[in-house]
């Protein structure tokens, strides 16, 4: 895994419903913030991206410095957002598509349980995106 | 690098604009933007001040469509050393600004612009231009010449026109001056040199290849000038040249220069004339410019002209800057990004970052522009100093929508524009759900906080302590759940330094703590009810009740609820409340310097409260406030006086959190997060207010409390009504509500009404007379309640007492000063008074029995009075007293048949004494048809019986007098009728007969009142009547009819027949005559009377029983020998009369004899067997009298 690296979940109303430094570097809360406020301003080139291509995986779509931007867009316009230092686009590929599969059982589950309520998600993709990123 | 870089800024000449002398900053701005229009002139409007001196270099000069660009740039730019590689660069032209009313001295400005020109050595044309002179001044300068221009006071067009005509003069001057310059440079040559050449090493080499490149730049230089001269057909041909030349010479980095002019050219020629073939063109070239800037680079020198490449990439992007052509604008801005890096120069750093986030921003990158604005606010933190301070501050005010961490400022600014601006369409599909959340966390919560953070640091040291207010304030207000308590406690330190820098009475935009919501409107006290007035009815105050047969109508109630929940109406002048609730959530003590409602409307004076709260606490408070003049009345919000600075907090807003927060959206609810309950969304209802009505004030005489009484105890209360309000009252009415109102026995609405109109401050006292109803009998009444409107349910909630409703209006027209229109009535208002009534249990009945007492009479001389009417008659002329003892005593000669009393058992488990009142009321029946003659009513009172506490007692009521004179059909009137009808109704008639009967039994009991009194002013009557109706039920024919026939006996002495009128003497005497000697004829007569009306036939027969009662005539062992008939008498008596019968007995043993009457009635009617409870109508009527003793004595 990439020596820098920061996932999140985005709902289709913008709204982050996942995050978590995923990087092996050492943790800094200014570079946390850094790594949000990028993944940020990245929703505005993967919101015009989105709909130019029929493929999910929308590879690096922005940079700042050394940091890259690889977006995943799932059908109900979820992005999962991966912000890195290397290049590797097959692994992230597999990344995004390991956690699709993942969001998409929790989600069924919680739509079945509780429609409106989009908060309890949180809490119980941590520990899924946990297990996948760490694997 | 130089801001705003386009292509076109090639061809534009740069002006210096500096104030010389003392120019306020708001004038200097004002000649400013006057300046700004003209910054194109064109080449057609300046030929009247143009005058060609040699032939002009610039040979295909379009002096019709061309012109010349300007950019004004304030206090003018320092020298850049790249001048000579780009003649935009170059300072041109200076324009100084004298504003004559500050500085007075016109010489001494002149020396000034002098001196300030100084310090721009590329400048060509320096203007000084002399604002708003006075005459002395203008004189004076007219004389002067030179550089001076005067500006003569005029209006703003006026002056406008002349500033116009002041530049196309400075504009032919400097076309005349680069004609100068470019013809000087074709002949002579110039030296141009770039800071990329300086630090060359002057070797051999060196020196060759730069006499070979001179000419190229030379040729370049030219161009630039033939651009700035509005010639881009000149300029092309020149670049032509230089592009050629540099190419041969290696020369990229002017190479790469002359083909940005080249572009710039191009794009003047075609006058803005934009399509896909020009932008490919543009595109290519500019492509290769931007390559040539970074094969320039190669060299390792200190100076890279890495700026002019970024410089080029941000042209380019801003020609492009296109939604359909994002992807290759963001493409070229990442690119810029990256070069950031490499740049030395901070300063170069900061423009190229600001290019990029405005670029972004004309893109509709919001939120790019808000990343790069927020790199922007970090390298001006990095310098330090109070203006870059200022300007991170402003930078990353301009990031606050992208983020959603708006000042409410600012929203309501932006809320103007925001139809001007492109709206996505993400954006739009998210606006519903922003509103609820935007201020709030639960989006990007760790970026939000952090740029409030950046804003409150810039602020502070910016010294902006209103801003570092409203970015604390937003920071603790949004986001204390993620703050920790060290950090609360920062804010609110950082709150309280930034209000001691403001002045008092600072109001700011953003709410920062409590949390305010709106609790609910209490309903006006049952006091000063408003009750809506409709001038059709006179009786306005029961408009409420359904006008329909129908309780409930579907179509009514809808519309009802929603008038009532939806309405609110206010008095002037009269104090209201509402209740708001404040939350704490934060882990300090919170003070709330002051708080009340805001009311936009301005017909409200609302009243201030400070209050404290504890960490982590709400409270509800009461805020209240007076209606000042007629209108609607809307409340926002309340305005808080808090943290040092007054904001307003809007009730809308917390309810979008709380939304928000029982969607999930948002992490916290403060006020559950502060233990208080859930509140049903509490909607602000419509108030209007209207003018001022009379208020009555009630109070009950003798003190407000219970009024304490025993059951059925009877008394009087005063209520005192006051008109507490301002208009005098004109009508009132008085009705009941509540339970028990049967408890209330009177009220006198005539001494209220006759009190009308009731002026402000006037009083009036009216009686209400209670009655105490059974405690036991509460819980049987609870039902009443029902049938009164739901209204008044909630007054007799508290209790079982009943309430006096008063309903009252002021004058049908209000006064001339209110806008009503006519139509609509002032409302009248009810006062409820609630007769808070406390019942204890008083004397209680036990039970009612019916007792028959008989003893016989003795047979005297007297007769014995054998018909109650004609005693009666008599006894009309005694007085009330003699006629109480005769209902108590019995007379023991007369004797007593069938006497029924009527005994009630009662107990006082009370602890005080009770004394009985038995009274009975009695029909006086002076003639015989005239059984009811209410007048002459009179009262029987018996003496009064005590019952002393936790004791019980008899009392017995004698129904003697209850008897009818005359036993006649009357009472079965309707019985014999409907049997007459053929029977066919029985059952009918006898309903009849029962319904008869009650009544009957009603009346009786109605006449037996059973009064108490206990102590001084305790009294009242007890409620037995069904006890009295159930012990009396079976027997009351016997009670109330009389027998057809009465009997007696009486001795007759000396065969004459003493009759007084005095029947008590004469029972005195028959007292001491009344004994029968044995063995002697003794004279009797039996005496016989018919009740009837009719006349009867019947046989009589007489006994005589002895004490064993053995019938003593007849048989063989008679002890009593007799003359006359004793059996089988035939007797005719017509109706009403007696007959008397004599016969004559000899008793031969002394002792105790009976005699005893009986009849057998022939031919009875219906009446008589009905009396007789007969079934068949064959049995004989027998009657029988009561016995009569006879004492025999012995002769010895």
């Amino acid at each position: 895994m990439a020596t820098t690296a920061c996932f999140i979940i985005v709902s289709r109303n913008d709204i982050p419903i996942y995050e978590a430094e995923v990087g092996v570097a050492a943790k800094r809360e200014d570079a946390a913030q850094l790594h949000q406020f990028i993944l940020h301003a990245a929703l505005d080139i993967v919101q015009d991206l989105a709909w130019t291509t029929s493929a999910m995986y929308l590879k690096s779509v922005d940079r700042f410095n050394e940091l890259m931007v690889s977006v995943y867009v799932t059908a109900g316009h979820t992005r999962l957002m991966l912000l890195h230092d290397s290049r590797n686009d097959d692994g992230i590929k597999s990344f995004f598509q390991e956690v699709h599969e993942l969001y998409i059982k929790v989600i069924c589950f919680f739509f079945l349980a509780h429609p409106n309520n989009m908060f309890h998600i949180y809490h119980f993709i941590t520990f899924s995106v946990s297990y996948v990123a760490f694997s | 690098m130089e801001p705003e870089v386009s292509i076109e800024g090639s061809a534009m000449i740069q002006v210096a604009v500096v104030p010389v002398g003392t120019v306020p900053s708001n004038v200097l701005r004002d000649y400013y933007t006057m300046l700004l229009p003209l910054h194109t002139i064109p080449l057609s409007a300046i030929s009247s001040f143009y005058t060609e001196h040699q032939k002009s270099p610039f040979a295909v000069q379009p002096w019709d469509s061309g012109s010349l660009r300007f950019k004004f740039v304030l206090g003018g730019a320092p020298p850049s050393p790249w001048e000579d590689f780009q003649s935009n660069r170059k300072t041109l032209g200076v324009v100084g600004i004298v504003h004559c009313p500050s500085s007075s001295d016109l010489d001494a400005a002149v020396d000034l612009f002098t001196n300030v020109c100084k310090s721009f050595p590329s400048s060509l044309v320096d203007r000084c231009f002399a604002f708003c002179p006075n005459d002395s001044q203008l004189e004076e300068g007219s004389k002067k010449g030179g550089n001076l221009r005067l500006f003569p006071p005029a209006d703003r067009p006026t002056l406008e026109f002349h500033l116009n005509t002041m530049m196309q003069e400075i504009a032919a001057s400097l076309l005349m001056e680069f004609e100068k310059w470019v013809l000087q440079a074709e002949s002579s040559g110039t030296i141009l040199k770039t800071p990329l050449d300086s630090q060359a090493s002057l070797s051999s080499e060196e020196v060759i290849k730069a006499k070979k490149r001179r000419l190229g730049r030379a040729q370049k230089t030219i161009g630039d000038y033939c651009l700035l001269a509005g010639s881009p057909v000149d300029a092309n041909a020149h670049y032509s040249t230089a592009l050629e030349l540099s190419r041969l010479t290696g020369d990229y980095f002017w190479y790469a220069g002359a083909l940005e002019g080249s572009v710039c050219a191009l794009l003047i020629d075609r006058m803005g004339q934009k399509d896909s073939a020009l932008e490919e063109e543009v595109r290519y070239r500019y492509n290769s410019v931007i390559v040539n800037y970074k094969k320039s680079q190669d060299n390792a020198q200190r100076v890279s002209p890495l700026t002019f490449e970024l410089e080029a990439t941000l042209k380019l992007a801003r020609f492009l800057c296109r939604r359909e052509l994002a992807k290759e604008v963001v493409e070229l801005l990442t690119t810029a990004a990256d070069g950031a890096k490499s740049l030395i120069d901070a300063s170069d750093r900061l423009i190229l970052y600001i290019e990029i986030a405005r670029l972004y921003g004309s893109l509709g990158y919001h939120r790019k522009a808000a990343f790069f604005s927020r790199q922007v606010a970090q390298l001006y933190l990095q310098q330090e100093n109070r203006l870059a301070a200022i300007s991170a501050m402003q930078v990353l005010a301009m990031t606050t929508k992208a983020y959603h961490v708006q000042s409410r400022s600012s929203i309501s600014d932006h809320s103007l524009h925001s139809n001007g601006i492109v709206s996505n369409h993400a954006d739009s599909g998210k606006a519903n759900h922003q509103s609820a959340v935007s201020l709030f966390e639960s989006q990007w919560s760790t970026l939000q906080m952090v740029v409030l953070r950046e804003i409150l640091l810039s602020a502070v040291r910016a010294g902006d302590p209103l801003t570092a207010w409203s970015a604390a304030a937003r920071l603790l207000r949004s986001y204390y759940p993620l703050i920790t308590p060290a950090g609360q406690n920062g804010l609110a330190n950082a709150l309280s330094n930034s209000a001691d820098r403001l002045p008092p009475g600072t109001r700011c935009a953003d709410p920062a703590l409590p949390f305010v919501r709106l609790h609910s409107f209490p309903l006006h006290p049952t006091q000063i009810d408003i009750i809506k007035r409709s001038s059709a009815r006179e009786d306005w105050w029961a408009g409420a009740a359904p006008s329909g047969p129908f309780i409930y109508t579907p179509f009514s109630k809808g519309e009802s609820n929603n008038t009532k929940k939806h309405e609110l109406i206010w008095i002037v002048g009269e104090p209201v409340e509402v209740l708001v609730e404040l939350a704490n959530p934060c882990g300090f003590d919170l003070r709330v310097d002051s708080i009340y409602l805001s009311v936009h409307s301005g017909n409200f004076d609302a009243f201030p409260v400070s209050v404290s709260l504890l960490p982590n606490s709400s409270k509800v408070i009461t805020l209240s406030g007076i209606p000042t003049s007629v209108g609607p009345v809307s409340i926002p919000g309340c305005i808080v006086h808090c943290f040092g600075v007054i904001t307003e907090h809007l009730f809308k807003e917390v309810d979008n959190l709380l939304l928000g927060a029982s969607q999930g959206l948002v992490l916290s609810d403060p006020f559950r997060c502060c233990g208080s309950p859930k509140l049903k969304n509490v909607s602000v209802p419509n108030i209007s207010v209207v003018p001022p009505l009379p208020l009555l004030v009630s109070h009950v005489v003798g003190g407000d409390g219970a009024i304490i009484l025993y059951e059925g105890e009877i008394r009087d209360v005063w209520i005192r009504l006051a008109n507490a309000g301002t208009v005098p009252i004109e009508q009132a009415h008085i009705s009941l509500s509540g339970k028990n109102q049967d408890s209330v026995i009177s009220y006198s609405s005539e001494t209220l009404k006759s009190c009308l109109p009731l002026r402000p401050g006037a009083e009036v006292t009216f009686p209400v007379t209670l009655r105490a109803w059974q405690v036991g009998l509460v819980d049987a009444d609870a039902g009443a309640g029902k049938t009164v409107s739901g209204n008044n349910m909630r007054h007799s909630k508290d209790g079982s007492s009943p309430s006096l409703l008063i309903h009252y209006a002021g004058p049908m027209q209000t006064s001339e000063e209110t806008p009503t229109n006519g139509s609509t009535l002032p409302p009248g208002r009810r006062l409820v008074v609630p007769l808070q009534i406390c019942v204890l249990q008083g004397l209680s009945f036990v039970k009612a029995q019916l007792l028959s007492m008989e003893f016989p009479a003795h047979v005297g001389e007297s007769l014995p009075k054998l018909d109650d009417v004609n005693n009666k008659s008599i006894d009309e002329h005694v007085n009330s007293e003699t006629k109480m003892d005769r209902l108590v005593k019995i007379d023991p000669f007369r004797g007593s048949w069938g006497l029924r009393f009527l005994e009630l058992e009662l107990s006082n488990p009370t602890d005080v004494v009770f004394e009985i009142n038995v009274s009975v009321k009695l029909e006086n029946s002076s003639s015989e048809n005239n059984h009811f003659s209410d007048q002459g009513a009179t009262e029987y009172v018996y003496p009064k019986t005590r019952i002393d506490r936790d004791c019980s007692a008899r009392v017995l009521v004698p129904l003697e007098h209850f008897k009818l004179p005359v036993l006649d059909d009357s009472f079965f009137m309707k019985d014999t009728q409907l049997d007459g009808n053929g029977g066919r109704n029985a059952s009918f008639s006898e309903k009849n007969t029962k319904a008869e009967l009650n009544a009957c039994i009603k009346n009786l009991i109605s006449r037996i009142k059973v009064r108490w009194q206990s102590g001084r002013n305790s009294s009242g009557e007890l409620n037995i009547k069904e006890a009295i109706q159930a012990a009396l039920q079976t027997s009351v024919m016997d009670i109330l009819l009389p027998d057809p026939l009465t009997f007696g006996f009486r001795l007759v002495r000396d065969g004459s027949e003493s009759t007084t009128a005095d029947p008590d003497k004469e029972s005195a005497s028959a007292a001491s005559k009344g004994s029968v000697i044995a063995h002697e004829m003794t004279a009797m007569e039996v005496l016989v009377r018919n009740n009837t009306k009719d006349m009867l036939k019947m046989s009589l027969n007489i006994t005589c029983r002895d004490v064993a009662g053995e019938n003593c005539v007849d048989g063989t062992k008679a002890t009593v020998l007799w003359t006359g008939v004793l059996s089988d008498i035939a007797m005719e008596i017509p109706p009403l009369q007696q007959i008397r019968h004599s016969f004559c007995l000899h008793f031969l043993v002394p002792g105790e004899y009976t005699l005893l009457a009986a009849a057998v009635i022939d031919d009875a009617n219906d009446i008589l067997r009905a009396r007789a409870k007969t079934t068949s109508a064959s049995e004989p009527i027998f009657c029988r009298g009561p016995p009569y003793h006879v004492r025999v004595l012995g002769t010895a």
